[in-house]
């Protein structure tokens, strides 16, 4: 399958946040979502939230998707990321858990994240949302601008 | 149909959208922060737009939610400090990564295994800000309908 054209592709996360906010006034978030899976582990009595099951719905939605498109195979390669730090798991694991560290508690810390803040929270016109979003978005543009610097090449 | 099934239902699209825009593609995040591609940058206007002119139909249409019937409302988010420390850590970890929490998700779905150890980072991340007592809802102010709701069940 060709990849979705993004007016579309912007329709349908559009999509996603009002259906949600219309289904029952909740925000689309992914990090509140892996907050549920947090939560889900730490008081498994209680059962999973709707924002854990959020969370496992993205990951059987990516299973389905490279399902459906025959790409679905088991790799560690990470195309690109590989390219630029190399593909040893022993350099790639560590950093990859690190930035994933920075992500999970920068973005709990903030209250959201690309989803959260980025499309519901400027889509509801809620300002602390858009300045996250306005902080992340540079700050990720500074920090990609630096390593392409230094590591050179494309 | 429940909350939890809205959960469910909504996450598998949300996730098959992240692979179908390659969302979950390390050359496509860092790509865009280099400006070597605009696609995710319109989509991401497109999206925000979207969602801006959806919730302001159905606020004015005075539209109810499935589950409850209750009014469509959502409250206010005043810009704080956490808005700019949280997200500028965010903001690195993301452009390393290449990838953000919905990305992570969808990328395990795919088969990507080397997202194990970011998604491990990610939950630890989120369980040391917890523990810290940094976590902070999306919003601040009286929580809305759905939120009250979840906080007691």
């Amino acid at each position: 399958m060709d990849r979705c054209p993004w007016p579309l592709a912007g329709l349908i996360v559009g999509g996603i946040a009002i259906g949600l906010q219309w289904a029952d006034n909740l925000p689309l978030g992914a990090t509140g979502a892996a907050g549920g899976i947090v939560e889900l582990v730490r008081r498994p009595g209680r059962g999973p939230s709707w924002r854990a099951l959020f969370f496992l719905g993205t990951l059987l939605g990516g299973l389905l998707y490279a399902a459906v498109t025959g790409r679905l195979s088991l790799t560690w390669a990470y195309p690109g990321f590989d390219a630029r730090f190399g593909a040893a798991l022993a350099t790639k694991g560590p950093l990859l858990l690190a930035a994933g560290g920075l992500i999970g508690f920068g973005a709990r810390w903030a209250g959201g994240c690309t989803s959260g803040h980025g499309i519901c929270g400027v889509g509801r016109l809620q300002w602390g949302s858009l300045l996250a979003t306005a902080t992340f978005v540079v700050t990720a543009i500074v920090v990609a601008q630096l390593v392409g610097m230094i590591g050179g090449g494309s | 149909m429940s909350r939890r099934w809205v959960g469910l239902v909504f996450g598998v699209a949300f996730g098959f959208w992240l692979a179908w825009a390659r969302l979950t593609d390390y050359r496509a995040i860092v790509g865009a922060l280099r400006f070597q591609s605009f696609y995710l940058w319109l989509l991401f206007a497109t999206g925000v737009a979207t969602t801006a002119l959806g919730l302001r139909i159905l606020s004015r249409t005075g539209a109810r939610t499935w589950l409850t019937r209750a009014p469509l409302a959502w409250p206010p988010v005043s810009p704080q400090r956490r808005h700019v420390v949280g997200s500028a850590l965010f903001g690195v970890g993301g452009a390393l990564a290449g990838a953000c929490p919905g990305p992570i998700a969808a990328q395990i779905g795919e088969g990507r295994l080397s997202a194990l150890f970011t998604l491990a980072g990610l939950l630890a991340g989120i369980a040391v800000a917890d523990t810290l007592g940094k976590r902070q809802p999306l919003f601040v102010g009286a929580p809305c309908a759905g939120e009250a709701q979840e906080a007691r069940g």
